[in-house]
């Protein structure tokens, strides 16, 4: 478990209560992993999970919710971050997943995820994509701190790996799991791919991506105007060096290079 | 479809969403509907809440929230028309109908209260159901709650839900009963309750837990769904039916009180009524109405009929006061309280009745006073016959003023008792109270003087024997009655006269309780007031420290020749003590201090403390007050030959009498054994005033306890001129101390009215200069001002020591203006004076 307690100070009573599952009241069943944990904590941070486990359900008898629809791993960063107030974007031991976004047959892009092989080159961080992950579990169970804490993170995963295609996996997750009003996170995968569309046109996967999302499409080129990518070397007078128009005003020359 | 290399294969391939058919709608929505079906059939315990929410998630997701929001609503609608009003429906008989109507026929209290009891709980337990309902339904649509229903601003499915509650089952009509009269579920539940809780105002028990539910539900729901505070059902509509209905019961039950019982009775009744009311906010309907109800109460109860209540014969406020009905008076000082702050009926009520009260002691002990009026001393035609009684009279007006001022204490504790007691220590009622006794006593001529009596007569012989704490209650009583006084000049003149006997005549009891009187008095009225009274004070111990100075002094001079005449002196600072009341009340008359002549002795004695006094003191004046102070005499009467017994022996006797009367005994030891004095004759020698001469020769030649001297013609007139007196070497008595008798001086006593007149004549003169120099103070600072400000000006100046006159101060200030210390300005618009320097 990724707790991000320092080396030298104990762990927190909650992270200790997780990593233990001692004293748990509910279990919390995905794809066959199952996570013990406390209503305490769980409950008074999620309303729909409170809801289940207070309601005349099934669940609020049996103590048990079975969340089908889930990845494990995206569940457990939920966990973590309800116990530790926090979770690891990076890739953790236990499971190890690659995600390529592979050009399927008729042009539909694919999110393809494989255990990490021998293949040294692709080795590239998963980021963007676990954050956007977390992001919409947030989202969808109402724990309103995880949801800031992954917007968060994830711009701080894309300003530096946004030429990945964990990257083009989290913009069309975000088009598909996210409802159209929640702009956060669109609006900053936007950003960030409008500053590079140019790079990341020759990307296959992404070019697939706005191919067939043209609400992709259209935000990127709409940010890529509003942010347009910054020049090399900003063009300037060489006689008496001042940014402007190709004609200076201040020397009266064309000298511009 | 790409499936992975390895075994995991975690993230099945997602269909594009938009445009996803509405079969997967109908899928979730199927899933939905059953659920909720059996959420509303109370069997929920199978479902998987999971499923549920996740079925929803998804429909919001695809941005079909709105079409689930409509669906849900439909079956909420559908479930109300099928299942719930065909529940309530079956409750509403036509008896409830007819009741709600008012066509109540052949039907008992009783068998009312069970039928609304069978309603009220019907359409609890179907209330109930549905909230209970509605919140599984709300938390698997908590998706659509928060999402869909916050972004379009629709009302959540839960206030939806309740609205529709509200429109299907509180306000529509069921069977044929109700649809004819109009009358909706709503109507029949706001008369039920009322017609509940009258039976409980007329002593029955109900089921208020059943009400209470049902008034929940009315607070829970809202008159539109945008659920804005003010606008519950409950406010909305039950409250105002509520306090209507209440307010006509206590219409009526006030009218009945007022005609079949008394005020007591009434205050009980309201009180417990107001009881009942707040109790029933807490336990039966919302604690929202406490107030309003509570207004209701107090406007019908206690405003209504308020001053025909207090006006009512024998349990009235008069009443009540009269016979300290402390608890009647308690519950209608809290009642009052309730309805007007400014306690306005109560306060006037009880400031009549001070003023009545006060008056009636007034009146009483002026006509005890005023019936025999007393003759003044010097009148001479029927002094002779007078005497005696004249002076049991006196002595009744004193204590007439002395109860006077008990009376006053007396109302005063009574009122006081009440107000501690009964009126919370309310300060306006406090307020009105001292105003009352302070008009009540200022209404009372005499008051300054029979206060100052009343102080006299405790500070003499009241507190003798008293504690500290005794001694202290009189004092503060004698502070009470000093602050009601307005005409504190006057006060302060009597105090001063009153004080000055008792200082003199040695009659104060403590010099201690004394100091303390005057700080209380100055910490009352203030330090302007008291400087004399301490300067009195100061006088006298500084006399004492003479006295014994003198002695040392004459001892240590050694001359023994002379005839030693002990001197005990007491030197008055001029200014501090009131000269003219102190007994030389001709004094005056006959402009500056009168001379008399002294006995040679008498004037060697007197010339020596003179110089002894100036020695220390350089410039001073000394002027010897003969009317003042007493001598002790020792006199030798001559065996008598012949006679036997006590007229056949020698006789000594030390014979104390004041000075006057020991300048004319002096006269007889040069003369003759059968020779006689003239009253011209002796008041040529000595210059003392007629007055009192005659008074002193009646003591000592008419009186028969000390008749040192006989009168020629021997009868009991009151000595005049032509009358001759010789020493009486008769004179025999037990005693060896005699004490002449003192006429008049020494006690004080209720002033005559002529007496009183002169005393204020002289206040007013006094007032007069006062007044003249506030006007030149005032007018020096201002140097103009207008007429008006100057005497409003000088009104609050003066507000401590007396009311001015307003006369008065026109004709000082016209006084003034003559005197040029003032001038009119004649160019102002308003009448304005000037100051002239």
């Amino acid at each position: 478990m990724a707790s991000p307690s320092t080396p030298d100070r104990p762990p927190s009573v909650t992270a200790s209560m997780y990593s233990s599952g001692k004293y748990s009241d509910m279990t919390i069943i995905c794809k066959g992993t199952t996570f013990k944990v406390h209503q305490c904590i769980v409950c008074l941070q999620s309303k729909p999970l409170a809801a289940a486990m207070d309601g005349n359900f099934k669940e609020g008898t049996s103590n048990v919710i079975n969340l089908e629809d889930d990845q494990p791993e995206i569940v457990e960063k939920m966990l973590s971050y309800m116990y530790t107030s926090d979770y690891s974007d990076q890739q953790n031991s236990t499971i190890r997943t690659e995600i390529t976004v592979v050009c399927g047959p008729g042009g539909s892009v694919y999110l393809k995820e494989t255990t990490t092989a021998s293949t040294s080159n692709l080795v590239i961080s998963s980021a963007p994509l676990t954050n956007a992950q977390v992001f919409v579990i947030a989202d969808k169970y109402d724990v309103q701190g995880l949801k800031e804490l992954a917007e968060k993170k994830y711009e701080e995963a894309i300003a530096g790996s946004w030429n990945s295609a964990s990257f083009v996996a989290s913009l069309k997750l975000l088009y598909e799991e996210t409802l159209e009003s929640d702009r956060a996170l669109k609006d900053a995968a936007a950003k960030v791919a409008g500053q590079h569309a140019r790079e990341l046109v020759d990307r296959g996967e992404f070019a697939a991506l706005c191919k067939e999302h043209g609400q992709i499409a259209f935000d990127v080129l709409k940010s890529s105007i509003l942010e347009p990518a910054k020049p090399a070397k900003p063009s300037s007078c060489r006689q008496c060096g001042c940014a402007g128009q190709w004609f200076c005003k201040n020397c009266r020359c064309h000298a511009y290079g | 479809m790409i499936t992975g290399k390895g075994r995991q294969k975690i993230r099945p391939p997602r269909r594009p969403l938009i445009g996803s058919g509405d079969g997967e709608f109908d899928a979730m929505w199927t899933i939905l509907r059953d659920a909720l079906k059996e959420i509303h059939e109370k069997n929920a315990s199978k479902l998987s809440f999971e499923q549920l929410y996740r079925a929803s998630y998804k429909i919001v997701l695809k941005k079909q929230g709105d079409k689930l929001y409509d669906k849900v609503k439909e079956f909420e609608e559908q479930w109300f028309g099928q299942e719930v009003m065909t529940a309530i429906g079956s409750l509403i008989t036509l008896n409830l109908v007819n009741i709600t109507l008012g066509v109540v026929a052949g039907t008992t209290a009783n068998e009312r209260r069970l039928l609304g009891e069978a309603f009220l709980t019907g359409l609890r337990s179907s209330w109930q159901d549905h909230i209970t309902v509605m919140n599984m339904t709300t938390d698997v649509l908590m998706y659509m709650d928060r999402v869909y229903c916050a972004d379009n601003r629709k009302a959540s499915i839960f206030t939806t839900s309740m609205g529709l509650f509200r429109e299907h089952i509180l306000r529509s009509t069921f069977g044929k009963a109700t649809e004819n009269s109009g009358l909706t579920t709503f109507d029949i539940l706001n008369s039920v309750i009322l017609d509940q809780i009258g039976m409980e105002r007329e002593g029955d028990v109900i089921n208020r837990n059943l009400i209470r539910s049902n008034i929940y539900m009315l607070e829970g729901l809202y008159e539109s769904d945008e659920e804005t505070e003010n606008e519950k059902l409950y406010l909305t509509v039950f409250e105002i039916e509520f306090l209507k209905a209440s307010k006509n019961f206590y219409q009526k039950e006030c009218q009945t009180l007022l005609r079949e019982s008394d005020a007591s009775s009434w205050l009980r009744q309201t009180k417990k009524r107001l009881l009942e009311e707040e109790d029933r906010c807490q336990t039966t309907i919302s604690i929202m109405t406490a107030p309003k109800i509570a207004k209701v109460v107090e406007e019908e109860m206690i405003s209504s009929h308020l001053t025909e209540f207090l006006a009512m014969e024998g349990s009235g406020i008069t009443a009540m006061i009269e016979n300290d009905r402390y608890d009647d008076l308690t519950l209608l000082y809290q009642l009052i309280s309730r309805v007007d702050p400014s306690k306005n009926p109560l306060r006037i009520a009880l400031q009549a009745r001070v003023v009545e009260l006060g008056s009636d002691i007034n009146k009483n002990i002026s006509n005890t006073d005023l019936s025999p009026v007393p003759t003044e001393e010097g009148e001479a035609a029927e002094a002779e016959k007078s005497k005696a009684p004249k002076q049991t009279q006196q002595g009744k007006q004193t204590a007439a003023a002395i109860k006077w001022v008990d009376e006053v204490l007396q109302l005063k504790d009574k009122f006081d008792t009440m107000w501690r007691n009964c009126l919370d220590e309310d300060l306006i009622l406090q307020t009105a109270l001292t105003k009352s006794f302070s008009d009540f006593i200022n209404l009372f001529p005499r008051c300054s003087e029979y206060v100052s009596l009343f102080i006299d007569d405790n500070l003499k012989r009241g507190i003798k024997g008293k504690t500290e704490a005794e001694v202290d209650v009189v004092l503060d009583k004698a502070t009470t009655l000093i602050r009601y006084i307005q005409d504190k000049d006057m006060f302060e003149r009597y105090y001063k006269k009153h004080l000055a006997r008792r200082l003199l005549h040695g009659k104060s009891e403590s010099a201690d309780v004394e100091k303390q009187m005057i700080t209380r008095m100055k910490q009352e009225i203030g330090n302007a007031f008291t400087t004399k009274l301490e300067g009195m004070f100061k006088d006298m111990s500084m006399s004492e420290e003479l006295t014994s100075g003198y002695r040392t002094h004459i001892r240590n001079l050694g001359d023994m020749d002379r005839k030693v005449v002990d001197l005990s002196i007491n030197v008055l600072t001029t200014n501090h003590w009131p000269m003219e009341s102190m007994g030389g009340a001709n004094a005056r008359d006959e402009g500056g201090r009168h001379n008399c002549n002294w006995p040679l002795e008498i004037n060697t004695l007197q010339e020596s403390f003179k110089a002894f006094y100036l020695k220390e003191r350089n410039g001073r004046m000394l002027t010897w007050l003969g009317f003042l102070g007493n001598a002790d005499i020792r006199c030798v009467f001559p065996k008598i030959p012949g006679k036997e017994g006590a007229l056949g022996r020698e006789r000594r006797h030390e014979i104390s009498v004041p000075t006057y009367g020991m300048i004319i005994l002096l006269l007889f030891n040069d003369l003759a054994n059968g020779e006689s004095l003239s009253f011209e004759e002796i008041q040529e020698r000595t210059n003392i005033p007629t007055q009192d001469l005659s008074r002193q020769l009646h003591s000592l030649a008419v009186h028969p306890k000390c008749k040192v001297l006989t009168k020629d013609p021997a009868n009991k007139d009151q000595p005049k001129a032509g009358d001759k007196f010789s020493f009486n070497e008769k004179f025999t008595s037990k005693a060896v101390k005699i004490k002449a008798p003192v006429i008049s001086g020494s006690i004080n006593k209720v002033e005559g009215e002529d007496e009183r007149k002169v005393t204020e004549e002289r206040n007013d003169e006094h007032r007069g200069n006062v007044i003249d120099t506030v006007i030149v103070r005032i007018m020096k600072a201002r140097k103009e001002f207008t007429h008006q400000l100057l005497f409003s000006e000088v009104i609050t100046q003066l507000a401590q020591r007396f009311k001015p006159d307003l006369s008065m101060m026109k004709r000082r200030t016209e006084s003034l203006i003559e005197r040029e210390y003032l001038e009119r300005v004649e160019e102002a618009s308003a009448p304005t004076y000037r100051y002239l320097a």
